[in-house]
């Protein structure tokens, strides 16, 4: 190579300084910001409690589309616990219950939360009812 | 003379009869209530949809003929809420007297978000239009189409009875489906995003926030500022999906999920029927219902 060490080193450095463009883009990794999931509330220990007015009662309790409590009813109370996100914004049951009885009947569902907060919720019907119920603090 | 006397009481006879069994004709600028006037009047009406299906109602012009088709029916149905803001005037206008409108969301309770407080002009702009997405406006609307067509044709008030109560039992089912099949989506997961504000309703009966890239209408082009504000709420709220409509561009919806690392969830009927699925109004329901749980779980 001709020319003035001067004019070899400013070479040198511009095609260093083209260089070092391309060079950063292939050894930087995209910086993504991790994924902020959907706060998911901790599973709290909830209990239903099943009232009916007529017995027998079969009943079945669904929550989010799998099958929570089913059950023969021969007493008119009945009681159990479930682990259960319980976000604010509440929660949706879906119950189905019918009775031998062609009469008018009812099933109420009691939640209670481990606050000592409980909510209630009634179903009439004839023989059958069938409903989607919504649980929420404070409602 | 008496045989003439018998020929013109024969004729007489004949055209009054005639005139009695003559079908109602009505006029709709709504998919879905052409679905509904079909239901409750059964053979005893005559349904032009001016609106067909897959065409977006907000971009729709009025035409000399669809002006003269709708000067030709006994019945107009027309949305309402504002949906026929821009040739609703001509319509009042030019329509003869005989003929009945009847603007059905405007008798129906009406959702208003954003709407600032004490302002009630803003209202009749402001109000969502789109009745129709939830069953149980759809119900209301069924009820008020069944009162016109009484009025009209006090010959089949019993037809028009069974057809309302035949289609108002499609409709409870509907809606009994379409809660069952959302309350397999927790409701913390119930973020609807779509393309514009047509789901408001929707929302009320089944427990959704909703944000939307458009307004009301989709005339309206968002702004940047709204669609950066929309990607930051996706990516906080960490919404999984965000939906397509069968009418609208996707451009921007496309854009935001790359920017906001949600998916495109599927594509939804909002704005009336259209074809596929959403070719029933029960269809529609039943598609968007899926789409939406599906997507979000």
């Amino acid at each position: 190579m001709r020319g003035s060490p001067l004019v070899q080193a400013v070479v040198v450095v511009a095609v260093l300084l083209l260089l070092l463009l391309p060079l950063h883009r292939l050894t930087q990794r995209e910086v993504r910001l991790p994924e902020q999931p959907v706060a998911s509330p901790t599973p709290k220990q909830v209990q239903l409690a099943v009232r009916t007015t007529a017995i027998p009662c079969r009943f079945q309790i669904t929550f989010l589309g799998k099958k929570l409590w089913t059950e023969e009813a021969s007493t008119p109370e009945l009681t159990k616990d479930f682990p259960i996100d319980f976000p604010k914004e509440g929660i949706d049951l879906v119950v189905d219950a019918t009775w031998e009885t062609q009469a008018l009947a009812a099933i109420e569902i009691t939640l209670s939360l481990p606050d000592g907060a409980t909510m209630h919720r009634t179903l009439w019907g004839r023989g059958t009812a069938s409903d989607v119920i919504t649980f929420r603090e404070n409602e | 003379m008496g045989s003439t006397l018998r020929a013109v009481s024969l004729c007489f006879l004949f055209f009054s009869t005639a005139k009695l069994y003559a079908e109602i004709k009505v006029a709709s600028f709504s998919t879905i209530l052409s679905e509904i006037a079909q239901k409750v009047g059964g053979k005893n009406v005559a349904v032009t949809s001016l609106i067909k299906p897959g065409q977006d109602p907000h971009e729709y012009q009025l035409t000399p003929g669809d002006l003269s088709a709708a000067a030709a029916a006994d019945l107009v149905l027309l949305s309402g809420k504002g949906m026929e803001e821009t040739y609703l005037r001509n319509l009042r206008d030019t329509l003869p007297k005989r003929v009945q409108m009847l603007e059905v969301g405007d008798q129906l309770p009406g959702l208003t978000k954003g709407m600032d407080e004490g302002k009630e002009a803003q209202k009749a702009t402001m109000e969502d239009p789109h009745w129709w997405n939830s069953a149980l406006e759809a119900e209301k609307a069924t009820a008020l189409v069944r009162d016109a067509l009484i009025r009209l044709d006090g010959l089949h008030i019993a037809d028009y009875q069974a057809g309302a109560s035949a289609y108002l039992a499609e409709l409870k089912e509907l809606d009994s489906w379409a809660k069952r099949k959302i309350a397999e989506l927790p409701r913390n997961r119930r973020k609807l995003v779509t393309s514009h504000d047509a789901f408001q309703y929707f929302a009320k009966d089944y427990g959704f926030q909703i944000d939307s890239i458009e307004g009301l209408t989709t005339e309206q082009e968002p702004s940047v500022s709204h669609v950066t504000a929309l990607i930051a709420e996706i990516k906080k709220e960490g919404v999984k999906a965000i939906f397509l409509e069968n009418t609208l561009n996707p451009k921007v919806s496309i854009e935001i999920t790359r920017e906001s690392g949600a998916k495109i969830g599927g594509t939804l009927y909002a704005d009336g029927l259209g074809p596929g699925e959403g070719e029933t109004y029960a269809g529609m329901i039943r598609h968007n219902v899926n789409t939406i749980v599906d997507a979000l779980k």
